[in-house]
């Protein structure tokens, strides 16, 4: 045999990849075998063949009787350390069973908010996001200037879409987009539903999948409706309901032409539940009037752009089109904002975006990094503060051999593994507390267990948490002097100590703070709620008004009071909740003619002042006796002081070209938002308007009762809209939702903040008491009382907690200030407010760690000093 | 209890360790299934049933001698057992009796033509 050293060999990978998974016993003969296959190859072949082959028959032995059993497997490099810290890590947290639970617990109580937090920012910043072409799709807002305040709003003019529509190539898609509350009718059945009026574009634009009907004709017809599935599932069964009529408000009927999807919550469209074609609603409404008023504004209009066009670009192009068509106001401008940014940023100031929900979205976002940050230090505190004791394990694992960087990893891998448990505690936590959350923000919020985004964001925050956490304990224990430790000279200096002090002052900074915002954000909303606010909405009913109730609204009101339940009935032009107008075109003796000062317009009939129980300050409520009363009318007190006139009562003012004279005067009645100051308002006598019907309850007798006989009258005079009423102090306090909302949510978090603050402190004074039994002991010998002992125990936390605060306080009050400047109607920050804040951290403080203090000043002295 | 019946494969295999003698290792055995019976067989396939076949018991082996070809590695020998033996020959006894059973020509078989 030929055995010249240039000779090719079998290919050595080929060969490592053997001896990894063949059984050792066997290596030999397979070797041997398989070398002999390859050299006899060799000699009838190319070398290239032979190494082919080679391989070919070491795959043939990846079979069961020949590959090794998977204890003994080669592993990867430092499976056996990790193997070990693995043991260790598990070995302390067993060791240390009161540690392991507060450090475990804490964090997971921290991780449980940042990921409930992560969570809702998920869904905030990804509402409406599913539509393919968000990116192009904008809407119109429109900036104006009234009473010398920049205003912005979504309604614009009617005529706006049509010169965009036809004057710009650059728009793709244009509709325009008008809400309607209407009463809708099947066969038999009859629901009172929201919706939409809209152009066929809006389907193109918006990805809405139609599950029946043609997309591209299905609101080419003005007498067409597109349902949603469960809508339809409501009007007609588990018929077809394609093709069958719908009869809207009583009055016209529509065909079904398509059935969309239902509306996912993570929109902003998702209320609405069926669509109709906008040229319906303008061929039989108001809206006829304004087809080509450049000065009313009465729809949105959604747009998207053709692709390569900049919505930028085109904001600026358009911003002067409603100015240049409607010379009354010289001072005004359209913008475009994208529809990405609608949800988050929809507020404006001085025509410019003032963000709006993303303020909150960041407020949590840091909130919940802060109380993740305060849990993180529970664990950095406890693990240095306790480093004396791993310090032996040091010293003698250094003696060994460790590296440093072994060490490091070590510790490392023990606070990921930490993070990891706690992680799943937080799952725990999560899956518990989020029924009880769905009242504050977070009903559409699940924790979906298979969701890839779930995961990972755990996982990182893991990582990040034990990266974080243990990143002091590593690095600082890591550096111990072997020498020094084995030798038993071995003492912590003070750098530890202060650190630890510094992440003390730091946590419990957090804490106070969101105590003082808690306490400012609810004190702020109770101040509201208790404002006055010009009428009394219990037992006030409020029902929508419909064509039917205009005709009839006299016998209605009779057959209301008839019932024996009723104290008064009143027809209105809009809810006692909200302003439907806001006109600009009064005029009064003595006005300045440049002064462009809108008032906001009631219209009413006889009898509005005792359903909604308005107080009088001067003159008298509208009344039949008098029968110039038709052009009679009375303002707020706000709409006099800007009139000016010293002896109102039976002066005169003009709205348009109408001469009205002033019979009352009346408190300010709030109607809009409870933070800001009433505008200037006039309640105008127009009997024949009835958009809403306000009943006031009598005061001694059942709400229920009063329903039940309330309810056939409506049945009788109102057939084609079913019977749904609200009550104004509900309605009313919608108005502070979101503030609750905010507020209840920090009072969550500054109660678990300062839960894990408190759990650390009580770790943290638990080692004290430990570290310091011995002096304790000869102290009690020495004649110390146990209260100094609890008093020289407790100094130094509660020193702690005192510094906090004198550092939270300045930076809360900056910080309430500043919010505080969105309300016009505002606290002012007292001064009870932060030393309570202050006093209730201290007493946690002292509660928590007195459990320990006083135990520790308990004991007896003869047994901390028997043994040395 | 250990299967004791024999696959074909098996079977061959354990013919050939008896007709190689002194030569059956898995090489070997490897390169002779190929040119006996013009198939292609991979040295695993036939490491894996002479180590099935050693379970049931039909075979023993021994570490021989070293080669330089082999690069100085030893070679697993196998010799049947008297039961391997013993399995052989029931396993060709029932082939052969079978085979008396069979019909001489081929053109007895039935066709669809009439019974008898």
């Amino acid at each position: 045999m030929n055995m010249n050293p240039n000779q090719a060999t079998p290919p050595k990978l080929a060969q490592r990849f053997l001896r990894w998974f063949l059984r050792y016993e066997l290596t030999e003969e397979v070797e041997g075998d398989l070398a002999e296959k390859f050299y006899q190859t060799l000699e009838e072949h190319s070398s290239g063949r032979a190494k082919r082959n080679y391989w070919y028959q070491v795959f043939h032995y990846l079979r069961p009787f020949a590959i090794k059993s998977l204890t003994s497997i080669h592993h990867p490099i430092g499976y056996a350390m990790f193997n070990h810290f693995a043991k260790i890590s598990w070995r302390n947290l067993l060791k240390n069973k009161g540690y392991s639970l507060i450090n475990i617990g804490g964090l997971g109580v921290g991780m449980a908010v940042a990921l409930l937090i992560g969570l809702w920012i998920y869904y905030e910043t990804n509402i409406d996001s599913f539509h393919q072409n968000i990116d192009r799709i904008g809407i119109i807002r429109k900036h104006t200037l009234f009473n010398d305040t920049k205003d912005t709003q979504l309604f614009v003019p009617l005529p706006l879409y049509e010169v965009l529509g036809n004057d710009y190539p650059e728009i793709k898609h244009i509709t325009r987009f008008k809400g309607g509350s209407v009463s809708l009718m099947a066969e038999e059945r009859k629901v009172r539903q929201t919706g939409q009026y809209v152009d066929p574009d809006f389907l193109d634009m918006f990805s809405f999948p139609l599950i029946k009907g043609n997309r591209a004709t299905a609101l080419n017809d003005p007498k067409s409706i597109i349902l949603t599935e469960s809508l339809a599932k409501t009007l007609f069964g588990n018929d077809d309901p394609m093709g069958e009529i719908v009869r809207i408000n009583n009055e016209y009927d529509a065909q079904v032409t398509g059935v969309i999807s239902d509306i996912p919550e993570n929109s902003f469209f998702s209320y609405i539940t069926f669509l109709v074609p906008f040229k319906y609603n303008l061929a039989n409404s108001y809206l006829q009037r304004y087809r080509d008023d450049w000065g009313s504004n009465v729809i949105w209009t959604f747009l998207e752009m053709n692709e390569g066009v900049s919505m930028d670009v085109f904001s600026d192009k358009i911003s002067l089109i409603n100015r240049e068509n409607d010379p009354t106001s010289p001072e005004q401008k359209l913008s475009i904002q994208p529809f990405g940014e609608f949800h988050l940023y929809g507020e404006y100031e001085n025509w410019e975006n003032a963000g709006g929900k993303i303020a909150y979205v960041r407020l949590f976002g840091i909130i919940g990094v802060l109380v993740l940050l305060i849990a993180c230090i529970n664990f950095m505190n406890l693990s240095t503060a306790r480093s004396e004791k791993r310090a032996q394990e040091v010293g003698i694992r250094k003696a060994i051999g460790s590296l440093r960087t072994q060490l490091i990893l070590q510790f490392f891998s023990e606070s990921v593994m930490i993070a990891l448990l706690a992680f799943l505690l937080s799952i725990g936590l999560v899956f518990i507390g989020l029924p009880y959350l769905r009242d504050l923000g977070f009903e559409h919020i699940t924790l979906d267990v298979g969701s890839r985004f779930l995961w990972v964001i755990g996982f990182s925050i893991c990582l990040i948490t034990g990266l974080i956490a243990g990143s002091y304990p590593a690095l600082y224990l890591s550096s111990f002097q072997p020498v020094k430790i084995l030798k038993g000279t071995f003492t912590q200096g003070r750098g530890p100590v202060v650190f630890r002090k510094v992440l003390v002052v730091f946590q419990f900074v957090i804490s106070v703070g969101l105590i003082i915002g808690t306490l400012v954000v609810f004190n702020q909303i109770n101040y509201a709620k208790s404002r006055s606010i010009g009428y009394n909405p219990d037992n006030l009913i409020s029902i929508q008004g419909s064509e039917d109730i205009a005709q009839n609204f006299n016998s209605l009101k009779q057959a209301l009071l008839n019932t024996g339940y009723v104290e008064a009935v009143a027809r209105t032009s809009s809810p006692m909740t909200e302003v439907y107008n806001k006109w600009s075109d009064f005029s009064w003796e003595g006005k300045d003619p440049n002064s462009r000062i809108a008032l906001e317009a009631l219209m009413t009939g006889w009898d509005y002042e005792n359903a909604a129980g308005l107080t009088f300050t001067q003159g008298r409520p509208f009344s039949p006796e008098f029968s110039t009363d038709s052009n009679a009318v009375i303002l707020n007190e706000t709409a006099l002081d800007i009139i000016g006139y010293d002896d109102p009562i039976g002066r005169t003012m003009t709205s348009g070209g109408r001469e009205m004279t002033i019979v009352g005067i009346v408190e300010d009645v709030l109607m809009l938002n409870p933070f800001e100051t009433v505008a200037p308002g006039v309640i105008m006598f127009v009997p024949d308007i009835a958009n809403n019907i306000l009943i006031r309850i009598k005061p001694d007798v059942g709400v229920p009762e009063a329903l039940a006989s309330i309810q056939p009258v409506f049945e009788t005079y109102n057939p084609g809209f079913p019977f749904e009423y609200s009550f104004v102090d509900e309605e009313f306090n919608k108005k502070f939702a979101m503030e609750n909302q905010v507020g209840k949510l920090a009072g969550m978090f500054a109660l678990l903040a300062i839960f894990i603050s408190a759990l650390g402190l009580f770790g943290l004074a638990s080692y004290v008491a430990e570290r310091r039994t011995k002096e304790i002991g000869i102290r009690k010998v020495l004649g110390a009382s146990v209260v100094s002992l609890w008093g020289m125990l407790s100094k130094d936390f509660v020193r702690l907690v005192l510094v906090s605060c004198l550092i939270a306080i300045p930076v809360a009050y900056y910080a309430m200030q500043r919010w505080l400047q969105q309300y016009d109607y505002r606290i002012e920050l007292s001064w009870w407010v932060f030393t309570s804040a202050g006093l209730g951290a201290l007493l946690i403080t002292l509660a928590t760690i007195s459990y320990q203090t006083v135990k520790a000043a308990l004991a007896n002295p003869v047994k901390s000093l028997r043994s040395e | 209890m250990k299967e004791s019946r024999l696959g074909d494969f098996e079977e061959t295999v354990l013919l050939l360790v008896g007709i190689l003698g002194k030569e059956a290792y898995a090489f070997k055995l490897a390169e002779e299934f190929e040119s006996q019976t013009g198939r292609a067989v991979s040295i695993g396939a036939i490491h894996s049933t002479l180590s099935r076949l050693e379970d049931k018991g039909f075979l023993t082996s021994e570490m021989g001698q070293a080669t330089a070809e082999r690069g100085g590695r030893r070679k697993r020998i196998y010799t049947i057992t008297a039961y391997g033996q013993r399995a052989l020959e029931i396993s060709r006894d029932l082939k052969v009796s079978l085979w008396r059973q069979f019909p001489p020509f081929a053109t007895d078989f039935n066709f669809g033509g009439q019974l008898g």
